[in-house]
């Protein structure tokens, strides 16, 4: 077997550096890209003003993507049903807010539910009561 | 070996720079194609100076009254007339969005479900939401028109780029007798209709140093390998 004349061992040697450098950052940048994708989080709030509750969410995700959400209360005129869906663009968030007023020894439960893409990621049941806070 | 080390170096920076450029834009081409229609939109969003962002006073020839008949739906959208400016980014800072509105009902037996989404059409068209807030069972007097309020309080700051528009979408839902409506009043006189944002910042934009150095990079790096392709020749 002829050994490599160095001017083209040295080439090619630099050549195969060069590709196992950029091997190593596609599979870095997709282990990455993998990481943030599981990493949407949904942060729950209930929050009282005045005699207002201030129920939702924020959905926040490091990658852009499509969520859906559901939103279900019973209320004096039965059960109300609300949902959407949305795109994220980070490092932007998305936040849902629903204002409402219990009325005394009233207990309103609201039922939120987001999907991110096809998938249920969270639900969450709130109890709100107006003597509550 | 000098040159091996800078030939190695300039190809390293040009592949980092061009995966970079590539990442960027297939993130930018899986991005929806949902271009806005402007033919609905009805432009009453305006800035003011104190860096809070409300909306306009429209006068009475446009203010608007919305009347929607009992289990009906009516969506309308309002969009700022002036974009972000350009060579500036826009970063409203965590707060409360308060959007205040007006509505009477013809009848006691009808309730009034009312939503609003504020967000923002970058300069592609991509609308993105910011936030959305709802109110639901709205029994106001009959044929007295009465203000609510809708609060969301968001603890994310939010980056809105040069050239983006604001948008505000209403849904007014009433539930009821089919014979009987509401009315949902879009005004800045008698009922001002309006959303009150957290304080803006105007920023400017990031510097491009990816597309800047991309040129240079590439343009070594051909010369270099020319240089040495000839030496592999001779």
């Amino acid at each position: 077997m002829t050994p490599l004349k160095p001017r083209i061992f040295i080439p090619l040697l630099v050549t195969i550096i060069v590709l196992a450098a950029a091997l190593f950052l596609a599979v870095s940048s997709l282990i990455r890209v993998m990481h943030q994708e599981i990493n949407v989080k949904v942060n729950h709030f209930r929050i009282k003003a005045g005699d207002l509750w201030i129920v939702g969410f924020t959905l926040k995700s490091p990658t852009g993507g499509f969520y859906r959400y559901s939103m279900t209360h019973n209320s004096s005129i039965g059960l109300v049903s609300y949902s959407d869906t949305g795109y994220i663009e980070p490092p932007n968030s998305f936040t849902y807010a629903l204002n409402i007023k219990p009325e005394p020894n009233e207990t309103i439960l609201v039922n939120i539910k987001v999907w991110w893409g096809e998938q249920l990621i969270d639900e969450v049941n709130h109890y709100i009561r107006a003597d509550d806070g | 070996m000098k040159s091996l080390s800078a030939l190695t170096l300039t190809v390293l920076i040009a592949l980092i720079a061009i995966s970079t450029l590539a990442v960027k834009q297939t993130a930018a081409s899986s991005l929806p194609n949902n271009p806005e229609s402007k033919a609905d939109d009805t432009l009453y969003l305006r800035r003011y100076t104190d860096n809070n962002l409300t909306t306009a006073e429209p006068d009475s020839t446009t203010a608007a009254n919305i009347t929607i008949k009992g289990r009906n739906t009516v969506t309308q959208r309002w969009v700022n007339e002036t974009a972000v400016p350009n060579g500036y980014n826009w970063t409203i800072n965590p707060g409360t969005y308060n959007f205040t509105f007006w509505i009477s009902r013809s009848h006691q037996n009808i309730t009034v479900n009312v939503d609003f989404t504020f967000g923002y059409i970058n300069a592609d068209g991509q609308s993105t939401t910011i936030v959305t807030g709802q109110r639901t069972g709205l029994e106001p007097p009959v044929n007295n028109i009465t203000m609510y309020n809708i609060t969301v309080y968001k603890g994310e700051s939010v980056s809105i780029s040069s050239g983006s528009k604001l948008f505000i979408n209403v849904t007014i839902s009433v539930s009821g007798p089919g014979g009987q409506s509401a009315t949902f009043y879009y005004d800045g006189i008698s009922q001002p209709t309006q959303i009150i944002t957290p304080s803006i910042s105007a920023v400017v934009p990031e510097f491009p140093f990816g597309a800047v150095f991309l040129p240079p990079a590439l343009l070594s790096a051909y010369f270099i390998l020319k240089k040495r392709i000839v030496k592999l020749k001779i």
